[in-house]
């Protein structure tokens, strides 16, 4: 045991002056410390934006600038925006360290703004630098500018934010539970659904407004692609119902329908619903080789938040009326959404999917002819909205 | 004489099968039948079920450990010849998982390190797992199982929790039987790995229940597997799927949890450093204890390190890129998979099979020897 | 005396090891003389020559130290029954015996409870040394020993470096006879062992191998007398040394042995089977064997309600980790993986580092050198001096350095939390192998990122595996991986369902309660 011992220790002091000499070794070798990277030598990007400026690709980064410690609530301006312009999206990328001394961090850039311009002429000159670079972050959100570049969007600003890039961001998840009528598409998603046959990309869009002699940004239609490139864009309405057709669940958002009490719409005699969560079914109807219909189900859920009127309204026998009028502007939203797709004969809703779903050989033998056939599908929506509360009356508001 | 228990074999196997599978397999499978990648992988259950019956069958009826066993079967000229053979499969195999690990790493996180830093450190890990024994890697191999197998399920959880859109697992029609066959292969072949049994059962405390070991080790791989290629298929859907090099690991990058947590890609690649440590030590351990076994050499542990210098050149000069790796281990890996750990322990069995059994006193490797 | 001095010159006498060899000679003048010469610049050797008997012609010695006896004793059962008492019974003189007078003072005369016979110088030495009073007779080449030890320690006070809320709050002293009753006051059973050796060739060590008989596994028993056998040192001092001697592998910086100042624990990890070992001067008791899992364990754990405990134990776990890991990983998000830290948090440290010269690594390194000078210094500082420095060190240094630009805020908080969370850790041992372990886990992340972080992870965890304490696996319960005991390890076991011991190679009589039933 004793000799064992010995041997055992001395096999120990062997292994370890071995293993020391060696880390000591590869440390040597380690002295270059690829990859390493000081904070400080970074500058962190809220946003970045691919666009085209006459037919070569531009690359615009919207820079941090950062206060040092201790110097806090300075008034230098809180962002720079630099724009480089060349022949391929990373070398204007790298170009801009010709003028900026940090790396720019695109990894922190939580959204992506795609030009106008490059939308409309060809997405594939820059999907593949947006999906290979492992820098970009895919869960980014995706933007498109509208009547502007890319570049004066970013120069653009936002009400209360000091960085358009963070703002973007903010901007469409808070108005899609308010408001519910964009939905925010992330840069994964987005290629996604470039990558996938029998369904189009869309993606909201950023225009620019004047108030006073700033230029405010806001979020102004859904542009729809075919294929490559943008072929027009969804309005106010047609993006809510495109929202509402979204296989995912959606919750939030907000309609307004007329007061199902006058037999003639009255605009004066409004109501507004809170709209808390829906859920759209979509099934293809399929007969023999053929597409009958695609059947649309819709189960929504909302509360009632505001009537323009002063007159009784809630009472058991109304509320099925009003389950009903809200149905129908569900149905209208979603059928206004329909046919600006099928007139761009854009398949935003994915309907080519669902089919390959269900029947991909049927898919197999329409894909090619799948343009032809998807303006002339017909849509059998149902939507079923069920009222849930009421919030702090449980009547209407009286005069006496 | 080492003693390893029924649960230590239980990790070391899995720690050899999984690392890589769980990277590779869901990739390649989705790539030949699509959106159906998780049902073929769940259907290589059945050869694999198949598989281990021959191992068990093999193992029932060999009085030694694998390298012996082969002498035994085919006589000693050609059973030493092939045995050799061996070595340079499971070198190999060491090999191959160690660069394709590697060339994740650099391709996604660090690219700007060299391969061979990385190929460095992780033999000097390993070297030294293996200089301390075969039970201390079966220890280690248990504690990363403890901790690892957890997480591995919990990572595909939370990816599952992200924004899953489960009909991108639909249709079920379209599987069209020859890409489904082949399917079923590719997520099958890594199973191979299971043929470790083969030496590892004569080191347990409890050889009876080895079978049993054997099939928790597929049950565990196979739903594992087929998880992970059905949360990526319902993630990102099977074309966009397919246009990624690294399915699995782009999964975790998407995680998101509450806006905050954000590309924890690095912590996923931390921790399957570790997995991949044990599957490169015991595949390592293998290569020696046969080349142990063959020459009738006192111990295994001194071969690590020649043979630590060996992997380490194949793993460099196996491909200049990842292309030639990724064909590497697409095209040529399955066939060196099929030849060794199926091919010639089926020829083995049959061999066996009109062979005498052992007598009911010998202890054999599903049999305890009696004390 | 001075008469001695002047002898030894004149003809130098044999040199001591050969006196000492020597066996008692019944000459008590030789004896005198070999004793004087042994103990020769002993100032506090006592020499009490008497005469006493039937007309006063026997002779007689006592000698001892002053100082390690009880003087009263020596007095009042030694000297007085010798010189006085024995006189008492003059009236009937027939009584003296007419040949064996030692064997009749032995038995008859002396009225202490602890009386042995020592037939060597060597012995008689020891003894003396020990504080015991030694008896010699005119006539006889046997001296009696008396049981007279009694010395000024300390008494038993709440130990310092283990403090607890609830639960008992008694420490060890520096008295091994006093320890062992502390521990024999709690395991009131005779299969309570405590076994004495003898150690160091000039400290003369007691050293007590404690443990349960009928618990504690027979071959780690004999193991650890083996090893005690080994040990052949000159002096031992404290149970540190032990350690060293005894534990299975010596190159590491792991401690395979846990040690403590508190008999309630001790006497918790003898009811587990474990043993102790004590050493006479060290109020500090080794446990053995341990695995690395157990040194998260606090002793409050068991005293306090089990869900707290675990909750506290599973922070510990926690807390352990950060203050491993934290450093490091800190300088590997921000210097290799910026991706990863969340977009606000990565602005707020960004503008924290902004103008700090140093890079990462070294900025942590530096902090962490810091921390550590002023955490060593907090504990050789006399106590009056120990808070300035703390305010020194922590507020105005740390503040200044911030202030100055030389280091960014989150850094020093993430230094002052690891600190912290190092201190969560209750056995002292183990904090210290985090203090090590850190560095080396802050150096290769400063190399190789994250990356290097895990490779230095295995490294440690395979080095773990390999250790063994006394045969048990460093890892278990973990690995080998023992799921009943997990329980006990990762939370605290509720008592009412504790029906086992921990199980170890060997353990004799598991069962600790006879069955759950009981507890309705």
């Amino acid at each position: 045991m004793q000799l064992d011992k010995n041997h055992l220790i001395q096999m120990n002091k062997w292994k370890l002056v071995c293993i020391l000499f060696l880390i000591l070794f590869s440390l040597f070798f380690t002295t270059g410390c690829w990859n390493q990277l000081e904070v400080n030598d970074t500058a962190e990007a809220a946003a970045l934006v691919v666009d085209l400026e006459e037919n070569q690709p531009s690359l615009s980064v919207q820079l941090v600038h950062r206060s040092s410690a201790g110097e806090s609530g300075s008034s230098s301006p809180q962002h720079i925006n630099i724009t480089q312009v060349a022949s391929t999206f990373t070398e204007a990328a790298r170009r801009i360290t010709l003028s900026v001394p940090r790396l720019p961090t695109w990894s922190h850039a939580g959204s992506i703004i795609i030009g106008d311009n490059l939308a409309s002429q060809d997405l594939g000159r820059a999907t593949d630098f947006l999906a290979r670079n492992r820098n970009i972050r895919k869960s980014a959100l995706v933007f498109i500018s509208k009547d502007a570049t890319g570049k004066e969007c970013l120069d653009a600003e936002v009400y209360l934010e000091s960085h358009a890039g963070n703002a973007l961001k903010k901007l469409i998840s808070i108005q899609e539970t308010q408001l519910g009528i964009y939905t925010p598409v992330t840069l994964d998603q987005f290629l996604q659904n470039l990558a996938t046959p029998g369904i189009d990309p869309t993606v909201p869009q950023l225009s620019i407004q004047k108030d006073g002699d700033k230029n405010m940004l806001r979020l102004d239609g859904t542009a729809v692609f075919k294929e490559r490139k943008k072929v027009g864009s969804l309005n106010e309405m047609e993006s809510q119902g495109y929202r509402f057709i979204n296989p995912k669940m959606i919750t939030g958002g907000l309609i307004i329908i007329f007061s199902p009490l006058e037999n003639i719409p009255d605009s004066d005699k409004l109501i507004s619903i809170e709209l808390t969560r829906s859920q759209a079914k979509i099934t293809p109807q399929i007969e023999g080789n053929r597409i009958i219909n695609m059947k649309i189900s819709i189960e929504a859920e909302g509360n009632f938040y505001e009537q323009t009127f002063a007159e009784e309204f809630i009472s058991f026998d109304n509320i099925n009326a009003l389950n009903e009028m809200v149905n129908e502007k569900i149905k209208a939203l979603i059928i206004a959404s329909i046919v600006k797709a099928q007139l761009l004969n854009s398949d935003i809703f994915g309907w080519g999917q669902s089919v390959y779903r269900t029947n991909p050989s049927l898919w197999n033998e329409i894909e090619k002819d799948w343009p032809e056939i998807f303006p002339s599908i017909q849509a059998d929506i149902t939507v079923n909205f069920q009222l849930r509360r009421s919030y702090l009356l449980d009547e209407s508001f009286k005069f006496r | 004489m080492i003693r390893i228990t029924n649960f230590q074999i239980y990790c070391l196997l899995l720690l050899t099968t999984t690392p890589l599978a769980y990277l590779v397999t869901p990739m390649m499978v989705t790539h030949i039948v699509d959106n159906n990648s998780w049902l073929a992988i769940l259907t290589a259950i059945i050869p694999g079920a198949l598989l281990i019956y021959v191992y068990i069958y093999i193992l029932k009826n060999s009085i030694r450990p694998f390298p012996a066993l082969l002498e035994d079967c085919l006589g000693s000229i050609i059973g030493k010849i092939i045995g050799f053979f061996y070595i340079f499969s499971f070198l190999f195999g060491t090999a191959v998982t160690l660069r394709y690990f590697v060339a994740l790493i650099g391709s996604s996180t660090v690219p700007d390190t060299p391969l061979s830093i990385f190929i460095g450190a992780m033999l000097l890990v390993s070297y030294y797992a293996l200089k301390t024994g075969m039970a201390n890697i079966a220890r280690v191999g248990e504690l990363l199982i403890i901790f690892g197998l957890p997480i591995a399920f919990f990572i595909i959880l939370i990816s599952l929790a992200q924004k899953p859109d489960f009909n991108s697992l639909l249709p079920f029609k379209s599987i069209d039987f020859e890409s489904f066959t082949t399917g079923i292969f590719y997520s099958f072949y890594i199973l191979g790995d299971l043929m470790a049994i083969l030496i590892l059962a004569y080191f347990s405390t409890n050889r009876e229940k080895i079978p049993s070991t054997l099939f928790h080790v597929l049950y565990t791989y196979i739903i594992l597997i087929s998880l992970t290629a059905a949360v990526s298929v319902i993630q990102f859907g099977s074309n966009y799927n397919n246009l990624i090099t690294f399915p699995t690991f782009k999964m975790v990058r998407t995680i998101l949890i509450s806006d905050f947590i954000q590309n924890i890609d690095v912590v996923f690649i931390a921790i399957w450093i570790i997995g991949m440590f044990a599957a490169i030590s015991v595949k390592w351990f293998l290569a020696c204890y046969t080349i142990q076994q063959l020459f009738g050499l006192r111990d295994y542990r001194f071969l690590a390190a020649p043979s630590s210098v060996a992997i380490g050149i194949i793993s460099l000069m196996m491909g200049r890129n990842i292309i030639e790796v990724q064909i590497i281990l697409h095209n040529i890996m399955p066939i060196i998979y099929s030849i060794f750990y199926i091919f010639i322990p089926l020829i083995i069995f049959f061999i066996l099979l009109f062979k005498p059994n052992p007598g009911a006193d010998i202890a054999t490797g599903i049999k305890n020897p009696v004390s | 005396m001075r008469y001695m001095r002047g002898r030894r010159k004149k003809d130098s006498p044999p040199p001591t090891p050969e006196i000492i060899a020597q066996p008692i000679s019944d000459d008590i003048q030789e004896n005198l003389d070999n004793l004087h010469l042994l103990l020769e610049r002993c100032s506090d050797a006592v020499f009490k020559e008497f005469a006493f008997g039937p007309d006063l012609k026997i002779r007689g010695l006592v000698i001892y130290f002053d100082g390690l006896v009880d003087r009263q004793e020596v007095e009042d059962h030694l000297l007085k029954s010798l010189m006085l008492e024995i006189n008492m019974q003059d009236d009937n003189k027939y009584h003296w015996p007419k040949h064996d007078i030692f064997q009749w003072i032995k038995d008859s005369i002396l009225s202490l409870s602890e009386v042995k016979t020592v037939t060597t110088l060597q012995d008689l030495c020891h003894s003396i040394s020990s504080g015991d009073t030694v008896l010699l007779i005119d006539g006889y080449d046997t001296g009696l020993i008396a049981g007279t030890r009694s010395w000024q320690g300390r008494s038993v006070q709440t130990p310092e470096s283990e403090v607890v809320v609830r639960g008992p709050k008694e420490g060890f002293t520096e008295t091994l006879r006093f320890n062992t009753a502390l521990l024999r006051r709690r395991l009131k059973t005779a299969n309570f062992k405590i076994e004495s050796f003898v150690l160091g060739r000039i400290t003369k060590t007691d050293v007590a191998l404690c443990y349960i008989e009928g618990i504690a596994p027979e071959e780690l028993i004999a193991e650890v007398k083996k090893r005690l056998g080994n040990i052949d040192i000159d002096g031992i001092l404290d149970t540190g040394y032990l350690e060293e001697f005894l534990e299975d592998n010596h190159w590491t910086i792991f401690s395979q042995m846990e040690y403590t100042e508190k008999p309630d624990r001790v006497c918790g990890h003898l009811l587990e089977g474990q043993v102790s070992i004590m050493v006479d001067g060290s109020p500090i008791a080794l446990i053995a064997p341990t695995s690395f899992p157990r040194f998260v364990i606090a002793s409050e754990d068991y005293y306090e309600r089990y869900i707290p405990s675990s909750l506290f134990r599973i922070m510990r776990f926690c807390s352990f980790l950060v203050a491993l890991l934290l450093p490091s990983l800190f300088v590997a998000l921000i210097t290799y993986h910026h991706e990863m830290i969340p977009s606000p948090l990565y602005l707020t440290i960004a503008s924290a580092r902004e103008g700090v010269p140093f890079p990462a690594f070294f900025e942590a390194l530096l902090l962490e050198i810091t921390f550590e000078l002023l955490r060593e210094a907090g504990l050789r500082l006399p106590r009056s001096i120990g808070p300035a420095i703390s305010i020194v060190g922590a507020l105005i240094i740390g503040d200044a350095a911030v202030k100055a630009g030389l280091v960014s805020t989150p850094m020093v908080v993430i230094v002052a939390f690891t600190g912290i969370a190092s201190f969560i850790t209750p056995s002292y041992n183990a904090g210290i192998i985090i203090r090590i372990a850190r560095f080396a886990f802050l150096i290769a992340s400063g190399f190789l990122g994250l990356f290097g972080i895990m490779i230095v992870l295995l490294a440690f965890l395979i080095h773990m595996a390999s250790l063994t304490s006394f045969g048990l696996p460093y890892l278990s319960p973990l690995a080998p991986f023992n799921p009943g005991q997990m329980t006990d390890i990762i939370v605290r076991r509720p008592w009412f369902i504790n029906t086992m011991r921990p199980t170890m190679k060997g353990i004799r009589n598991a069962v600790r309660q006879k069955s759950s039933d009981t507890n309705e």
